[in-house]
């Protein structure tokens, strides 16, 4: 029985649309009959709408039956007015005979159906489905293509203000957490820390609540409260991939320039998929690149590279540093076995890593192959491995212990000749 | 990227070599002849921002005894020569070198441990590395690992291709197809074998094949001597530019070939031809250790002198980072010790434990550690039971699929610590266990790879390393 009450709530989707264009046919044409005095429509059509609406309203409230329906204002209202249509509608069919009764209820039934339609749209579709084009053309927005890289300006602190900032904002911090601006994102709430783990690609605490099951209390935003939608919380997922950047997204390398370095055996790649970051190396080349050479291939790409490596290039100098100095977003500089000398050091200390082995600035010697500290030291018992008497494989059955030391045989007969003269045998060991 | 991105890649290609790079002055800096030479293998790129950019892997060919080097029992000592419990054993199948047997009698190590400081409360090393030992604040010692194979080949197989049936691609050519070549002149999988001293099993080339990625992913096998990789020299007679004009001859057909049937492989057979020819000049400077200081040679032993021996590997291998190849494969033989394990050991750990240990450290003074992942494994463990005569100072041991011990450095592994547990026997996992696939699950992740995404598609069916399994072990992670 549940079943087919299961089966019938999941006719909804379908039924809903028969009430719909009936309830607006009939009002359409009692609204002209009114006006020039004719009859109001056939019996059998006005019964049949109210048929209809009424099943609607009724396979409506059985799906509201299944689990997983977000609770909020577009649902509420959505079953009430359909609800309410429904009743209304097999009201007007009960009036038929009073025309003028019958026609203020359907002029009722209309008014409600339409509401609930707009609150059953917005539901599936989402608000403004309808009007969004238009409010394109009306920014002018038109004309942009949807941006490739989440910005967290553009994409991610409206969905903060709309879904979060009534209980993370300045007038009110639950938890100690506000997420009106990138300083308290980053400085967090009392529970987690850091709202984001930024740099990484996973590891957010804010994520994790918002991924919860919304029956978990810890889940976010609260039940009850407005959900993210789930085109939200892709885009959340997605700046949280590329570690939380709240800067402006960085621009692709220019291609030529990219190019350029590759057909010139530099290894050029961006640090993934998703990131506009280039890691390059020189490895390939390490030996003939100096200088002016490197100053000019990285040039057009100074402001995407995080991660530089010159290893071994013998002929890099001092002279390198403007160039270096000229990279805001570099984070791993390798040095290893460059002529970079100590004149350099104090500009080098803006970078987070720098590797200088085998160089004037660094030249770290090995530290003693076992210099590493003892703890413990293991014990291994040395008893015997044969029996002292016969030579034979001991059975750690027989176990004696003589002058504090435990000595094994082989069988229970050999611990009595041991007695005997035990010195013997430990000698014969 | 698909086929049509590909076609654009190679015309692209061609194009650019047939016309020079015009106008650029850098390119004659550079040598004329590494001309239109390009890294023009596709990659698929990495998933997010990597922690590792390649991978040092010395696999022990044999497996190695976790009870004697880094599984410390203690206890064992009370029960030498009994009979290995029925509850802890529980009917598993054994192999055919001991199924026979009518005893299993326990048999503890011989060898002393010492408890070496480490980022956590310490961690019990064997006597037989003291260099090693002297890694313990950079090492992670994984104690459970488990695998699915109870014999060599088979699990050689599994630990290097994640299945036991032959065929898939090995664990570099993912790496080359994955994150593509850092290095043009040299190529992204490079293989190295050393013999070892003990009972040595066969190593069949396919542990480093490709399979169904493209040839051009296989590891490159590079060989102890004057002429490290076969063939690639010119034959006497065949200058240089002789070998261009050759190969520019045969490159324009192949790729006439390839605009006929569209077919990978002849792009493949373009680019290593390429690749031969540019390692005429950088596998020579490679394995030229002359530019090497006496201190660098002094750590590695002096073992480093002799080609084709694990330390002389070990040195390479480093240099071989430094050049950015990105998995470089360290094969020792030897470890298969049935019997005779206390006296054969030796002779493994003193080939392998100060040069291993110098590998790591010269990484680490370079900057190289941070971003490269040192895996130390064997296919296997060894049984706590031992194979033939039980003697208080000899014994052996038979292959044990259900627990041994890796460890790892490196490339946002996290330093100094022990993961893992077995059980008083060492014969099954007590705590956190892991796979041969979550193993190559967290490695991948080190490098920049969601293991379920890096895939590549293959007889009507989405392959992987990890095949369908594998899950990272987030605590091993910085």
């Amino acid at each position: 029985m549940s079943l087919l009450l299961e089966f019938f709530g999941r006719l909804h989707p379908m039924l809903l649309h028969l009430p719909i264009g009936m309830l607006c046919a009939l009002g359409i044409y009692e609204f002209r009959a009114w006006r020039k005095g004719d009859p109001p429509a056939p019996r059998f059509w006005v019964s049949l709408a109210a048929a209809c609406a009424a099943f609607a309203a009724g396979s409506g409230w059985q799906l509201h039956q299944e689990p997983g329906y977000v609770e909020d204002f577009a649902l509420e209202w959505h079953e009430r007015l359909g609800i309410a249509t429904g009743l209304s509608a097999i009201l007007c069919a009960m009036l038929y005979n009073n025309v003028t009764r019958y026609r203020k209820v359907l002029l009722l039934s209309v008014a409600t159906m339409l509401g609930a339609g707009h609150y059953g749209g917005t539901m599936t579709h989402g608000e403004d489905f309808i009007f969004e084009p238009l409010l394109r053309l009306a920014a002018n927005n038109e004309s942009q293509p949807p941006a490739s890289v989440v910005s967290y300006e553009r994409d991610i602190a409206p969905v903060f203000k709309a879904k979060c900032s009534k209980c993370h904002s300045a007038s009110k911090q639950k938890g100690g957490l506000r997420l009106d601006a990138p300083e308290w994102i980053l400085k967090g709430g009392k529970n987690d820390g850091a709202a984001v783990n930024v740099g990484h690609p996973d590891g957010h605490p804010i994520l994790e609540r918002i991924l919860l099951d919304l029956e978990d209390e810890d889940h976010m935003p609260p039940e009850g409260k407005r959900q993210l939608t789930l085109e939200e919380t892709d885009l959340i997922a997605e700046w949280l991939q590329l570690g939380a950047p709240f800067g402006p997204p960085l621009a692709a390398a220019d291609a030529a320039a990219v190019q350029r370095l590759r057909d010139n055996l530099v290894h050029v790649q961006t640090i993934s998929t998703e990131s506009n970051k280039l890691y390059v190396d020189f490895a390939a080349t390490a030996t003939d690149i100096n200088n002016q050479i490197v100053t000019e291939l990285l040039m057009p790409i100074k402001d995407n590279i995080v991660e530089l490596s010159l290893a071994r290039a013998v002929q890099i100098d001092d002279g390198i540093m403007p160039l270096i100095a000229q990279m805001p977003r570099l984070e791993i500089l390798s040095l290893v076995g460059t002529s970079i000398t100590a004149a350099s050091e104090v500009a080098l200390k803006e970078i987070a890593t720098v590797h200088l082995f085998d160089t004037a600035i660094q030249s770290e010697q090995p530290s003693d192959a076992l210099a590493t500290e003892i703890l413990a030291e293991g014990e291994i018992k040395l008893t015997n491995s044969e029996c002292p008497v016969t030579g034979e494989m001991i059975d750690p059955k027989y176990t004696i212990v003589y002058q504090g030391e435990e000595i094994q045989f082989c069988c229970p007969n050999c611990p009595k000749t041991f007695w005997e003269d035990p010195e013997k045998y430990l000698g014969a060991k | 990227m698909d086929d049509q991105d590909l076609l654009l890649t190679r015309r692209h290609f061609f194009g650019l070599g047939a016309a020079g790079i015009g106008g650029l002055a850098l390119d004659s800096l550079l040598g004329p002849d590494l001309l239109g030479l390009k890294n023009s293998v596709p990659t698929t790129g990495t998933h997010f921002r990597p922690t590792a950019k390649r991978v040092i892997y010395m696999h022990m060919e044999g497996a190695p005894s976790q009870l004697d080097l880094f599984d410390y029992k203690p206890g064992l000592q009370k029960y030498f020569n009994q009979e290995l419990p029925e509850s802890v054993r529980q009917g598993q199948r054994l192999t055919g070198m001991t199924s026979g047997q009518a005893r299993f009698p326990v048999a503890p190590s011989v060898f002393k441990f010492n408890k070496y400081a480490n980022n956590q409360d310490g961690v019990w090393l064997s006597e037989l590395l003291p260099h090693t030992a002297s890694l313990a604040k950079d090492m992670c010692l994984i104690r459970s690992m488990h695998t699915d194979a109870i014999n060599h080949e088979p699990a050689l197989t599994f630990f290097n291709t994640g299945t036991q049936q032959v065929g898939r691609a090995s664990f570099g050519s993912w790496m080359s197809y994955g994150l593509g070549n850092a290095n043009a002149n040299l190529p992204a999988f490079v293989v190295m074998i050393s013999q070892g001293a003990g009972n040595m099993q066969a190593l069949a080339a396919r542990m480093w094949g490709s399979g169904f990625l493209p040839s051009e992913h296989q590891g490159c096998k590079l060989r102890a001597g004057d002429d490290p990789v076969l063939y690639l020299n010119n034959p006497k007679g065949v200058s240089r530019d002789d070998r261009r004009k050759l190969l520019d001859l045969s490159n324009a057909l192949n790729e006439k070939e390839y605009q006929r049937t569209f077919d990978p492989e002849v792009r493949s057979r373009i680019s290593q031809y390429e690749m031969a020819y540019r390692m005429q000049m950088s596998v020579p400077e490679l394995t030229d250790i002359s530019d090497e200081d006496d201190e660098t040679l002094e750590m590695y032993g002096k073992d480093v002198h002799t080609q084709g021996s694990f330390a002389s590997n070990c040195l390479r291998a480093r240099r071989l980072a430094e050049r950015g190849v990105r998995f470089i494969q360290l094969f020792h033989r030897g470890w298969d010790q049935h019997n005779n394990l206390p006296n054969e050991i030796k002779g493994q750990t003193s080939a392998v434990d100060r040069a291993q240990a110098a590998l790591v450290k010269d990484l680490k003074r370079r900057g190289l550690l941070d971003d490269t992942i040192i895996l130390w494994a064997g296919e296997f463990g060894r049984s706590v039971y031992s194979q033939g005569a039980l003697t208080k100072t000899n014994y052996g041991r038979d292959h044990h699929p259900r627990c041994f011990s890796v460890w790892l450095a490196g490339g946002g592994i996290k330093p100094g610590i022990v993961y893992g547990k077995t059980d008083d026997h060492s014969y099954n996992i007590a705590e956190n266990p892991v796979s041969v696939h979550d193993l190559h699950a967290t490695m991948l992740h080190c490098l920049g790879f969601d293991h379920k995404r890096l895939g590549y598609f293959h007889q009507g069916r989405e392959m992987r390393l990890t095949d369908v399994f594998g899950n990272v072990i987030k605590p091993i992670l910085q």
